[in-house]
């Protein structure tokens, strides 16, 4: 049944393009990501896993000259496409349609990743990033201890209208890159429900000067009301904004990069929560890439905190990632999470090893 | 308290890369005069500068100024030309330039490179596509569907 549905919602999707005009070679472009990973954990009651954690096609169609359609579809946990699984899932990432007026400004219409830190644009294409996994804040966070449910601190995916593009700034090579969206938020499942009814707006500015090559600032931002609220108050306002500093040159890659997010929490308390990390990479041989990742989180930072014992903790990644060939890496990564797990368990390690490809 | 130690370690965190950037040593890409960028004569594009050509071949800068996407051609991860101007005119290993890339195909910025195995067939592929742009030894007898897009120095 599951199968069914989404391949109906696929082909209806395609369809209109499709009979719209015939699709010649060239006029279509596919390809994909795929990640399978073993996980073993000291947390309590879990045992070691293997996980065929996602395989997505992605596939674009040129419409005309200056306007194309992009969609990628995820099959997750490797479902069983009977429809007897009670495991994986098969979901809809991106679905948009692009009109480009030119290199500054182009128009996206429809479902797609928020623009929002550096890595939600490719929030799972693992082969695309050094870690098995982006960034500890682009996760969901579980605020409170009385909270039933976690959720990230701005929306991984939006469905409305984008306009972003690039500007050259003078001669010099130096460029800024924007993007300002606005429509429904989240459009992922909270709490079992999906939740996409409430507006919200997102934009992020980087700019890339030429005098420093391999450098780059951006700032982020997203907004909404949020249906669930991330510290337990419902359908409040909330606003996450994030800051990003990264340089990649010669075998070096350094990034920088924090939120801070207002919000209320279940007593309708303004509270802060204040999250970022520092990732150092170096590669050796051209294949080899050890790298250090250290995040820092306080969920609780607001001044005026009323909320009990939420502690600040860090989690601190050690990998290495070895490049097989340019599609093809394997990654192999220890987790060290001070914090206690879900706020109030013990502390846990993590070991995962990983196979990331492209095609 | 624990308010100022998150605070003050991320700040800590940014000035140490502030630091570090500031105190970077520019290298000078003294070799790039040994490559040569090609692209189809029907290109309108007659030069660019270095940083505009790094944005292009990293994929920050994706579209031509006619609105046409930006085709980027190179050799294989192996092959002993792309790792000579990845690490002398891109400085970036060839897998990171293969990351970079990766990134902005995988996200919808970019079109994905074309990857040939040797020079005769990048160089054909580049004369029969408007929109490619490639770099070959500058050794390279070029066909005369290619034209030379000439570095200026600044």
């Amino acid at each position: 049944m599951k199968y069914f549905s989404v391949s109906t919602v696929f082909a209806l999707l395609i369809c209109p393009f499709a009979f719209a005009r015939p699709v010649a070679a060239g006029d279509v472009l596919i390809y994909g990501f795929g990640q399978i990973d073993y996980k073993v954990s000291d947390r309590k009651g879990t045992n070691s896993t293997i996980d065929i954690t996602r395989i997505n096609y992605i596939s674009e169609f040129q419409l005309s000259e200056n306007s194309r359609f992009f969609n990628e579809i995820e099959y997750e946990q490797g479902p069983d496409l009977s429809g007897d699984a009670l495991y994986g899932g098969i979901k809809l990432c991106q679905a948009w349609v692009e009109y480009r007026v030119g290199p500054e400004l182009r128009f996206n219409f429809g479902k797609v990743y928020t623009n929002f830190g550096l890595y939600n644009l490719v929030h799972d294409v693992t082969p695309s990033f050094l870690q098995v996994d982006i960034p500890f804040m682009y996760s969901r966070h579980k605020i409170d201890k009385d909270s039933s449910f976690s959720q990230r601190l701005y929306g991984k995916y939006m469905t409305g209208l984008t306009a972003n593009g690039t500007l050259d700034l003078g001669s010099d090579g130096s460029q800024i890159e924007y993007s300002f969206s606005f429509g429904v938020g989240r459009s992922e499942i909270v709490n079992d429900e999906f939740i996409n009814e409430n507006t919200s707006y997102a934009g992020r500015i980087i700019y890339r000067p030429s005098f420093l090559p391999g450098g780059q600032i951006g700032a982020s931002f997203y907004t909404d009301r949020n249906k669930f609220g991330a510290g337990g108050a419902a359908n409040g306002i909330e606003s996450t904004f994030g800051l990003d500093i990264q340089h990649q040159y010669g075998s070096y890659l350094f990034q920088i990069e924090s939120i801070l997010a207002s919000f209320a929490d279940y007593k309708n308390n303004p509270r802060k929560a204040l999250i970022g990390y520092a990732l150092f990479g170096y590669t050796l041989w051209d294949n080899l890439t050890p790298y250090i990742i250290y995040s820092l989180a306080d969920y609780n930072f607001s001044p005026e905190n009323t909320a009990d014992d939420v502690k600040p903790f860090s989690v601190v990644n050690f990998g290495l990632n070895y490049a097989l060939s340019s599609q093809l890496f394997i990654k192999a990564e220890i987790g060290l999470h001070s914090r206690k797990a879900n706020v109030y368990e013990e502390n846990i390690n993590e070991l995962i090893l990983s196979v990331s490809f492209a095609y | 308290m624990h308010i100022k130690s998150t605070y003050g370690n991320i700040v800590r965190a940014y000035i140490l890369l502030a630091v570090l950037l500031l105190s970077f040593n520019r290298a000078n890409a003294q070799n790039e005069q040994k490559f040569y960028c090609v692209v189809n004569k029907k290109n309108s594009v007659k030069s660019l500068n270095k940083v505009q050509l790094r944005n292009i071949l990293l994929a920050n800068t994706t579209t031509w100024r006619n609105n046409k996407k930006i085709q980027i051609v190179d050799f294989s991860v192996g092959k002993k030309a792309r790792k000579k101007f990845s690490s002398e005119f891109l400085k970036l290993t060839p897998n990171r330039v293969s990351m970079i890339r990766l990134k902005k195909t995988l996200a919808g910025k970019a079109l994905a490179p074309k990857i040939f195995h040797n020079q005769e067939d990048l160089l054909d592929y580049i004369s029969k596509n408007e929109h490619a742009i490639g770099v070959v030894s500058s050794n390279t007898d070029l066909p005369e569907e290619i034209k030379i897009i000439y570095l200026e120095k600044k």
